[in-house]
Parts: structure tokens; C-alpha cells; sequence
């Protein structure tokens, strides 16, 4: 199980959150446009759908199902415990953490060669 | 009935939730510790540390088994895995042996076949059976599991009616408001977790649903219960002995012809009928590693030629089913990752039974203040739920420090460590009785943390098993432990520190303020 999917579920509930103008006001200060939330909403779904397809292809579907709803719900709580005590790392994480992934899948394909 | 829907439905959500929380709270608890039955037993008994699986386990015991038991009419042999690399087998001793219709359980090393002698010890098996049976007898336990788990379910479906903002809240918690801030944690920790706990839920009934109307079956098989699994579950009819001698082929190729049926998957579990015997049977069973189902797939061989005789595939729908619920209960499939997030989700459950239950006592505060005194059933509930929730970490360091301290010669030394478990627990159920309810809280969870972060030095204090060795050669299973008991502390010490200054409600807060209570709170959210 590669972190990357765990990275997108993360990024998916972020942009799902930051979709809602309360959550957006409290972190970014500002409230988000109609077609802002729009982006987001449409972004998180992605994310969490991708993130699912990557699971079921890494792992099979009957596996990769189980471990996408165990990376939800461990992603979502790291998420919500963050928003409420390091708002702002936890939008910043939403970006950063599927990047890190990436970064590190990166490394370890190089340093493996 | 003038109420809205809404409105019976919170009703329903707070009684089904208390009545059975005590229990439900124990069972999440026995049941996350049970995804690590393997390293528990494997912790619980050092005295193995050094035995490592091996490719000739099979061979290796049946040798030691004709020997022991050539005429025990059956032999059950459980082959190591990477969890837990000993070999366990069963079968009747000769002499009369202490167990179940004389039969006798024995450990031996994969590599020798040799019987290896550890302190005697129930190990994980102890949570594993008090997660379903909860040390009662095995009929009155499970029907009790049963019954919790059913209202369990209903607590959970009323509790998502009630839940006023389930989309709306999903991400919200608001930390320091009292009432308020128990109740965001009490739902995001149901919410975010939903997936799991209706799973669990479910699957936990169907893994006891013969158990709770056996009418049906007892009608159409009277009291051959064993036929109507057979029939049920697929399990292959026995056969009669032959009454003539037989030896044994060599099982070694009868492994590998298995295991090319399923696609490399390794052998769990070898049953063998009649063994000296003309007519045997060698049943050789996979294990479950990859893949959700718990379904018996196994492959049966003639003793004697090594004839392939029939080979179970996936079983009908019906039976697969109810294997694949079985898979995911038990999570036997599960990589370490996965185990890890199941045991995460396990914790969410932990907590969102907690939080329930000092839920029901925060909203009734004001009620006391008014009253100005505290009726029975207030000060019941208080009692139970500091005597359950922080009581219950203490006993299981309890059941840990038996395994350490009690002489390893001591007559039923195993029972002695359950009742250690069940003496400690006792005891903070009595602590509170004579003690004012906040400092208890506080009290319990220290002592409790106390206990588990000393573990690992009484381990190193006792055996050579401790995080020096295993750390150093990377034996994982005995130093995860280790690490995990300090975690463990570690989770107490935050919630004893939060009960500890949780200013204003009377009745302080616990274990989900844990994980938030580490950190600072700088972000007060409107």
C-alpha cells in the first residue's frame, strides 16, 4: 500500500471542507465564490474517486475497498484534528501531502535503480 | 406520542447506547486488541523468542506426531506464519489428556519438530474468546455479545437519524465548550468511522447468527447440530477407518500440489484422519492472507497413495458470503497497514462508546446542579463508567504483569493471570464507590498509564525478550509490543492530564480529548 492514495483521500476531504463557506471563511479568511466551490467540491470527489481506483488497482478490488475506507477514516481524523488545532497546516497539507508522496514514491524508484 | 421521529429516534439512541455501553465499551477494547491475538500470544510467551518458521514444519510434526499419538484418531496440525511462527498440534494423548475429550494441545518448533515448553499462559486468546464470549460460559456469553451487538446496531442507525448536521458538521469540532465539545467528538468519532462500525456491527452479528434462533435448526436436525453445518458450511462428511494399518506418504509433495491449486497461497492448517490407519485422509487448508474470505478451501489427499481426492473450491454463494463477513470481522486477511487502520477504527470505536457514555452524564449536570444533590442513577452511571473505561486499561496491565511476575511453575498458572485481570478490574470499580468522581478519573488513568509504560522495563527486568535484544535484531513482533504498551501509556497519560484539568462540567472528559488534547489550542473556532 503506497501512500499516495492515502495522500489523495487526505486532499479530497481538504477540498470537500474548504467547499463549505464556514470552514472556508474560518482558514483562508475569505469567503469562497460559487464557482470556487464548485472547483473544490468537484476536486474532492475526484480525489477520493481516484484515490479508491489506485487503491482497487494496487491491491484488488475486494482488499482495495477495505483499505480505501480504512485510509478515509484515519485520513478524515488526522484532517479534523488538525483543522481544529493547525487550521492553516491542514489546508497547507491538503496540497502538500499528495506532493511529499509523489516526492518520495520519486526517490525511492531513483534510489532503487 | 406528540414527539417528531427525530426526537424518539434520540431517545432510542441514548437508552439502546447505555444499557449496553459498559459492555459494547469492553467489547471494542477485547475486540482491537484481538486484530494482534498472534504477537500477544507470541509477547506472552518469551520463552519462544528464538523459534522461527520453516519450509519442513509439516514434515516435522507428523514425524513427531507418530511417534506421540500414532493411534489418536485424528491429528490437527496448525503450521506457523510470520505472526506467530510456532506449530500447534492437537490430537488425543494416549495417557488421558487434560483437555476436551482427551485431547492435547502441544507446541512445537517448526524446525525440529520438537515439543518446546513456554510458560503456560491463554495469551491473545483470552481477549479473542472475552471479545465474544466475555469469560462466561460459552453460551451465556455469546447470547449476551449477541444481544449488545443488535442494540449496538440500533445505536448506530438511530444515532445517524439524530445526528442533526451529519454533512453539514462532518468536519467540526469545537474543543473547550463543555456539552458541546463532547458531543462533536462523540459524532465525529461515530461519522468518520461509519464505514467501520457499521461493518463491524454487522459482521459481528452474522458471525453469531446461528446462535440466536437455533429453533429453526434444532427442528429440521434435532440434535445433530454438526449435520446442519456440514450442509450449511460445506465442510467434506468424514470416513470410517479401514481397520488395517497404513503408513503415511510423505506430505511435503502434497503440499505443493495444494498450493499450486490456489495460486501459491500457503498452507495454514493440516488435518489428518485416521492416521495409521489404511484409510486416512490428509486435509490440507489455505490460508486466508490475501483475500477477504475466510471460506474453508482446502484439498483432501488418500493418506496412504497421496491421491488427490477432492478439492474444495470457493463454496455457493450463500456459504461464501457469510465467509467473506467472517474475513472482514476477523481481518485475517489484512497486511500489516491494513491491520494497523482497522485497529485505528477499532480505537474510533473505542472512543465513540466512551464518549457516549460520559455523554449521557455531562448533559444530565445540570439537572444535578439544580437538584443539588446526585440521584442514584446518576452517581451508577458515574461509578460504571470510571470503573469500565478507565478500569479496563488497568486490568489488562494487569493481565500483562501476571504474565511476567507469577512463577512459572505455578499449578494453573493461566487461570491465576485471568484473575488477576478480573481482581484488578474489580478494584477500580471500587476505588470510586469511596472517592469523589473527578479525582477518580484522574487517579485511574495515571495509574493506568503508570502500568503500561512500566511494562516494557519489567519486561526487560524479567526476560530476555525486552526492546535491547529484539530491537537489535529486529524481531518485530516482541518489540512492536513493547513500543505499542508505551503508545498506550502514552494515550492514557494525555487523557489523565485532560481529566485532570477539564474546568467546568463536574464530570471530567477522557479518552477522545486524548488525541486532541496534546496540542495546544490556539485555533478558538467560532
Amino acid at each position: 500500500m503506497s501512500l499516495f492514495p492515502f495522500a489523495l483521500t487526505y486532499s479530497g476531504w481538504a477540498a470537500l471542507c474548504f467547499a463549505m463557506s464556514r470552514h472556508a471563511r474560518e482558514v483562508l479568511q475569505r469567503e469562497p465564490t460559487p464557482l470556487q466551490r464548485q472547483l473544490l467540491r468537484a476536486a474532492g470527489w475526484i480525489a477520493l474517486t481516484v484515490s479508491l481506483l489506485m487503491a482497487a488497482a494496487q491491491a484488488g478490488w475486494p482488499i482495495g475497498t477495505v483499505e480505501w475506507f480504512g485510509m478515509l477514516t484515519a485520513s478524515a481524523v488526522s484532517f479534523v484534528l488538525l483543522l481544529t488545532y493547525r487550521p492553516r497546516l491542514a489546508a497547507g497539507l491538503g496540497l502538500g501531502l499528495p506532493a511529499c508522496a509523489l516526492a518520495g514514491h520519486f526517490l525511492v524508484s531513483v534510489l532503487r535503480n | 406520542m406528540k414527539e417528531g421521529f427525530r426526537q424518539s429516534m434520540a431517545w432510542l439512541h441514548t437508552w439502546s447506547g447505555l444499557v449496553v455501553g459498559w459492555i459494547l465499551f469492553a467489547v471494542f477494547v477485547t475486540g482491537t486488541l484481538s486484530y494482534f491475538r498472534p504477537e500477544i500470544s507470541q509477547w506472552m510467551r518469551p520463552e519462544l523468542r528464538d523459534v522461527k518458521a520453516d519450509a519442513n514444519a509439516a514434515e516435522h510434526a507428523i514425524a513427531t506426531l507418530q511417534e506421540r499419538a500414532p493411534s489418536s484418531p485424528r491429528w490437527f496440525i496448525s503450521l506457523p506464519e510470520a505472526r506467530e511462527p510456532v506449530v500447534r498440534v492437537t490430537y488425543r494423548d494416549p495417557n488421558g489428556g487434560e483437555g476436551r475429550r482427551g485431547f492435547k494441545s502441544v507446541l512445537l518448533d517448526p524446525a525440529t519438530g520438537k515439543e518446546v515448553t513456554a510458560r503456560e499462559t491463554r495469551g491473545g486468546d483470552f481477549f479473542y474468546r472475552f471479545h465474544f464470549e466475555l469469560s462466561m460460559k460459552p453460551l451465556w456469553g455469546r447470547w449476551i455479545v449477541g444481544f449488545c451487538a443488535m442494540f449496538m446496531f440500533v445505536a448506530i442507525i438511530s444515532g445517524v437519524i439524530t445526528h442533526k448536521k451529519i454533512f453539514k458538521d462532518f468536519f467540526t469540532f469545537r474543543p473547550k465548550k463543555g456539552q458541546r465539545s463532547w458531543l462533536d467528538a462523540h459524532n465525529a468519532v461515530g461519522v468518520l468511522a461509519l464505514p467501520y462500525h457499521v461493518m463491524i456491527t454487522y459482521t459481528g452479528l452474522v458471525t453469531l447468527m446461528f446462535m440466536y434462533m437455533p429453533w429453526g435448526v434444532q427442528a429440521n436436525y434435532g440434535d445433530n447440530r454438526e449435520a446442519f453445518f456440514d450442509e450449511a458450511l460445506g465442510v467434506p462428511a468424514e470416513v470410517k477407518p479401514a481397520n488395517q494399518p497404513g503408513t503415511l506418504t510423505n506430505i511435503k509433495p502434497l503440499i505443493e500440489q495444494a498450493r499450486e491449486h490456489w495460486d501459491g497461497a500457503n498452507v495454514a492448517f493440516i488435518t489428518v484422519n485416521n492416521p495409521s490407519d489404511a484409510n486416512s485422509r490428509i486435509m490440507i487448508r489455505r490460508d486466508n492472507e490475501h483475500r477477504l474470505s475466510t471460506s474453508n478451501q482446502s484439498a483432501e489427499f488418500a493418506g496412504t497413495t497421496g491421491e488427490l481426492l477432492s478439492l474444495a473450491g470457493e463454496p455457493p454463494p450463500a456459504s461464501q458470503t457469510r465467509a467473506v463477513m467472517f474475513g472482514l470481522h476477523m481481518a485475517t486477511f489484512s497486511s500489516i497497514t491494513l491491520r494497523w487502520l482497522f485497529a485505528l477504527s477499532g480505537l474510533g470505536g473505542i472512543l465513540m462508546v466512551a464518549s457516549g457514555l460520559v455523554l449521557w452524564s455531562v448533559k444530565r449536570a445540570p439537572e444535578r446542579v439544580k437538584l443539588g444533590y446526585t440521584p442514584f442513577g446518576h452517581r451508577l452511571v458515574e461509578v460504571l463508567n470510571i470503573g469500565v473505561i478507565s478500569g479496563l486499561p488497568i486490568a489488562i496491565a494487569a493481565f500483562f504483569y501476571a504474565n511476567r511476575l507469577l512463577p512459572v511453575e505455578l499449578a494453573g498458572r493461566a487461570d491465576w493471570e485471568v484473575r488477576t485481570f478480573f481482581a484488578a478490574w474489580l478494584l477500580s470499580f471500587v476505588i470510586p464507590l469511596i472517592r469523589p468522581a473527578r479525582a477518580d478519573w484522574t487517579t485511574q488513568f495515571v495509574a493506568g498509564a503508570a502500568l503500561f509504560a512500566a511494562l516494557p522495563a519489567l519486561n526487560a527486568a524479567t526476560t530476555q525478550t525486552h526492546l535491547g535484544v529484539t530491537l537489535a535484531h529486529g524481531n518485530w513482533v516482541y518489540a512492536g509490543f513493547d513500543l505499542t504498551m508505551l503508545g498506550i501509556a502514552a494515550l492514557l497519560a494525555l487523557t489523565a492530564w485532560y481529566a485532570s484539568r477539564t474546568p467546568t462540567s463536574r464530570k471530567p472528559a477522557k479518552r477522545q480529548a486524548v488525541e486532541v488534547s496534546g496540542l495546544p489550542a490556539e485555533a478558538e473556532r467560532a
